[in-house]
């Protein structure tokens, strides 16, 4: 990851040059574009209460490459020369800034807290200033003691993907399910009431759909058999193969 | 003089064994404050967009499930697809409330953007009011294959 976002931003910086764009320019085409790099730090106290002058510096957050619009997300790889240990003993924040010419504009920011796991810690960075920014930080442990950061930020997290509604279920006749490789392919699926589905078992091995709750019962599936059922119910049905137990799988059936 | 020892060291560790089950306690209370303690997200890929979604998972992920008693949820997954497939058609991962309430989707991405070196990193946006959102990062292996990584924070959309 280190390596591949260096090199995008090598190759951004690169594609800025050559097309005779500045960073100051792509600011003034869109306040938040994705081409403007965002100077990051990390700062000793809290993103509620900041020493505003930074402890360790990050290396800018930014497209990961020249073709990136403006809702891709953007990224910043450092190592600090600090153990997270010490990082996560102290109050220390990661703030992130609208570009750096206007520094004093915080766009993202959060709190170096929480758990470690296996020399890993994960914060979520929550926006500022109203930028529409929020993303993620993970900070790992390095082999010198030190700390790899890398920052990932995120253009309208907060909203649905392009303002368009919550995904639902779309209605659909018939969903089919194979049993392959000692398992039922979708474990889960989600379906309409109305829907049919279809188990087939692609297994050289016989298998059954049997309801938990004995709703259905397909019994013996050789290799190319079929068995449907539909379900004219709102409801969650588990099933599994009465032969192989382990092989389990769920219906979750939903209001049209 | 040897049994006042005794009783200064009996007092003195039933002190700190009152304090440590007491920050003990602290720490519990605190861990199960987070609105995520113990949550499991369920979460796919499916075809279609997150606006136009496929129902039917077409490549499963491992759970989300909270890092220790933090506000972050990840799930690591390797899928038997190449990125590049994954790109050629529309993609989405998809992030549910939970097994019991897997129909309320709390955040999805849709698999497009710029892959720099083997790796795409996308937004995972709230959905359903959760106030929940993230990034997944997806990465080609050696084997042709794609890992998953999957972070999503509660209260990062609030």
């Amino acid at each position: 990851m280190q390596r591949s976002v260096w090199r995008g931003m090598l190759t951004l910086v690169l594609g800025l040059a050559l097309s005779g764009m500045t960073a100051g320019g792509a600011i003034a085409q869109h306040e938040h574009s994705a081409a403007a790099p965002h100077p990051s730090h990390i700062h000793a106290g809290t993103c509620a209460e900041l020493d505003p002058n930074p402890a360790y510096p990050l290396n800018d957050v930014a497209a990961v490459a020249p073709e990136a619009d403006a809702s891709a997300v953007e990224a910043g790889v450092s190592t600090v020369d600090v153990a997270l240990d010490d990082l996560v003993a102290g109050d220390f924040a990661i703030n992130v800034h609208e570009s750096a010419e206007n520094i004093a504009t915080y766009i993202a920011c959060g709190d170096v807290a929480g758990p470690i796991v296996d020399g890993t810690l994960v914060i979520g960075l929550h926006e500022q200033s109203d930028s529409g920014k929020a993303g993620v930080a993970v900070l790992s442990s390095n082999d010198a003691g030190g700390t790899d950061v890398t920052v990932y930020l995120g253009t309208g997290l907060a909203g649905t993907v392009a303002g368009t509604p919550a995904a639902a279920p779309a209605a659909t006749d018939e969903v089919r399910v194979a049993i392959v490789n000692f398992a039922f392919d979708a474990a889960t699926i989600e379906v309409p009431v109305g829907t049919t589905v279809t188990w087939t078992n692609d297994d050289a091995t016989p298998h059954t759909a049997t309801s938990v709750d004995k709703i259905w019962d397909s019994n013996i599936l050789n290799q190319g058999e079929s068995f449907s059922y539909t379900f004219e119910e709102a409801g969650t049905f588990d099933y599994l193969c009465s032969l192989h137990p382990s092989m389990v799988g769920q219906v979750v059936v939903t209001e049209p | 003089m040897n049994r006042v020892h005794s009783r200064v060291i009996a007092v003195v560790v039933s002190l700190l064994f009152t304090f440590s089950m007491s920050a003990v306690a602290i720490a519990a209370q605190g861990a199960t404050a987070s609105p995520m303690a113990g949550a499991a997200h369920p979460s796919h890929i499916h075809k279609g967009t997150c606006a136009e979604l496929d129902p039917n998972p077409a490549y499963p992920l491992n759970d989300v499930t909270q890092i220790g008693d933090g506000a972050v949820a990840s799930s690591t997954t390797t899928v038997d697809v190449s990125l590049d497939d994954l790109l050629a058609s529309p993609y989405a991962i998809n992030v549910h409330k939970s097994a019991e309430d897997i129909s309320t989707y709390v955040a999805c991405g849709d698999l497009t953007g710029p892959v720099v070196d083997g790796e795409l990193v996308i937004g995972l946006h709230q959905q359903s009011d959760s106030g929940m959102a993230g990034v997944a990062v997806l990465t080609t292996n050696d084997a042709g294959g794609t890992d998953v990584t999957v972070y999503v924070v509660d209260g990062l959309a609030s």
